[in-house]
């Protein structure tokens, strides 16, 4: 598995049940990036 | 839209007169005084801004300064950890570091050391939603119920409302500790005059910065269990250094010898009402290989 695999999966699972207001849709993309850098540091 | 709505804001809410403050000195003898009409204060970091944000109805408090048992934090041997309600975030950080660092690091993140000395483990997860529409006397449906609509829509809702699940109201549950404690698959003890029940943290909110916790029921205690090895991270994203989350996150997994992910927990924070977990995402990765 590699980071995009993560990426990849949540990106799917949020925009399946997301539905952001109009200037926050942001946030999904936020989200999905702090879970990759978290996946980036498990190793360490 | 602050400018459209201002009539709203001349009719500033102000704080219920204080009827008495209890100050009971065991758990048995505050457990009696739990009503309708009362509440229990901690730290007072949220409960007293929200008495005069008119957010607060019960005119009596009843202090959980002198009751000892409500402070301590266990760790048991195999590195399960038990927490006292009213453990504040400063006296949590500094001891459970060796075996729960996730909480350290997501404490750390949490206001100012002022305020983590005085806030506690329960004013914490029981915080209400921080919407700014709602905390400045905006009729709001979570204050007027009915047909008021919910000002988030059409206001500035860029930072810290919902993305996912936010339907009458859009605001969300703004506690980092909920977030952390559902990927350490943490229960709390409800406390009541005649019963005990614990409550898993994930089954323990039922909307933004609303929780199962009946009135004459004290939140006593948070029981985590061991780590048993897993790996838990927390990372959360923010305006300003003592800010609320506008999105947080916290990740949990078992790696075996192989590399495999087994029983992978991802919780994030500030975009639904409360916690919200990723299933499909958790039960697609398990034996996955990073």
């Amino acid at each position: 598995m590699t980071d995009a695999l993560l990426r990849d999966e949540l990106e799917r699972e949020l925009n399946s049940v997301a539905h952001p207001l109009a200037r926050n849709a942001w946030k999904l993309t936020a989200a999905v990036g702090l879970v990759e850098r978290l996946a980036e540091q498990l190793p360490d | 839209m602050l400018h459209a709505r201002q009539q709203f804001l001349v009719n500033e809410p102000t704080a219920p007169t204080v009827a008495d403050v209890t100050l009971p000195e065991t758990l048995d003898a505050a457990l009696p005084q739990l009503s309708e009409e009362s509440i229990p204060l901690g730290g007072g970091t949220d409960i007293q801004p929200s008495r005069r944000q008119g957010l607060i109805k019960p005119v009596r408090l009843v202090s959980l300064q002198n009751i000892e048992e409500l402070r301590g934090i266990e760790i048991a041997d195999d590195g399960g950890v038990c927490i006292g309600a009213a453990a504040t975030l400063a006296e949590i950080a500094s001891t459970v570091a060796s075996v729960q660092s996730v909480l350290t690091d997501a404490i750390a993140t949490i206001a100012s050391p002022q305020i983590r000395e005085m806030a506690t483990l329960a004013g914490n997860l029981l915080q209400d939603k921080r919407c700014w529409f709602y905390r400045n006397a905006f009729p709001c449906y979570k204050r007027k119920g009915g047909l008021a609509p919910c000002y988030a829509i059409e206001g500035d809702h860029r930072f810290y409302h919902a993305v996912i699940d936010g339907h009458r109201c859009q605001a969300v549950t703004p506690s980092d500790l909920a977030v952390v404690l559902n990927v350490l698959d943490a229960a709390v003890t409800l406390k009541g005059s005649n019963h005990a029940r614990s409550v898993k943290i994930s089954d323990f909110y039922t909307g933004p910065g609303e929780t199962v916790c009946a009135p004459t029921e004290l939140l006593t205690e948070v029981r985590i269990p061991p780590l048993r090895g897993k790996k838990t991270l927390f990372k959360k994203l923010r305006l300003w250094e003592g800010d609320f989350a506008m999105v947080s996150a916290a990740i949990s997994v078992s790696m075996d010898t192989r590399g495999q992910w087994h029983d992978l927990r991802i919780c994030l924070g500030g975009v639904a009402p409360t916690p919200w977990r990723a299933h499909k995402t958790e039960r697609s990765l398990e034996g996955r290989v990073l």
